[in-house]
């Protein structure tokens, strides 16, 4: 192997090792919901919550 | 079965946080889309919800969203709410939201139900008892907070 790319190997093992694996929130929560896909601007937002605390 | 609240709110929305279940995958993410067989599924959705009142009751300037992610899953939890509305109306303001999200349903369903033309908006609509929603038509998303 070349020795650059077994240095980066074992740096990243390293890291990896130090930091653990990094928590991923699943995309269904985080923002894959159909929600995220339709209000997009802050304008369709902030008219959303003004409908949404008047009904 | 896995819940989920997410722990980001939406991008925009800053206190609607997104409420997910379903059956965890290999990858421990959950499958939304899984179709599951429960003896009781009033029962598995209360329980749902009941996670959402305990979160509501730590959060309560927060709004808690169901993704309907397919026509008949979210008829499917209309179906509960209403069965389950005087009961639910205690703790929650049910809303439910129609917009045109058939078009963002890639696949095989993405045609499988005609087009709504008027619902161009993300309307919030207050979800009363004995409402009648056309199933074709149904909401796609639920949101709820504390009474």
């Amino acid at each position: 192997m070349n020795p650059s790319v077994q240095e980066k190997i074992d740096a990243l093992t390293e890291r990896a090792k130090k930091e653990g694996r990094k928590s991923k929130t699943s995309s269904a929560t985080r923002n894959g919901s159909s929600l995220h896909r339709i209000i997009r601007t802050k304008e369709q937002a902030e008219a959303f919550m003004k409908l949404l605390k008047s009904c | 079965m896995k819940i989920e609240i997410s722990s980001e709110p939406h991008r925009l929305l800053h206190n609607v946080y997104n409420l997910a279940f379903g059956p965890p995958d290999v990858r421990g993410k959950i499958d939304d889309k899984a179709e599951l067989q429960h003896s009781n599924y009033s029962k598995v959705f209360s329980t749902i919800l009941f996670t959402g009142l305990t979160y509501l009751n730590s959060n309560p300037g927060h709004f808690l969203g169901i993704d309907g992610s397919s026509n008949s899953r979210a008829y499917l939890y209309y179906r509960f709410l209403q069965k389950n509305y005087d009961y639910l109306n205690r703790f929650f303001n049910l809303f439910g939201i129609k917009y045109y999200v058939r078009v963002t349903r890639f696949g095989k369903t993405q045609y499988d139900d005609p087009f709504d033309f008027q619902d161009v908006k993300a309307i919030p609509e207050s979800i009363e008892k004995k409402m009648i929603v056309d199933p074709k038509f149904m909401f796609n998303y639920f949101i709820f907070n504390k009474n």
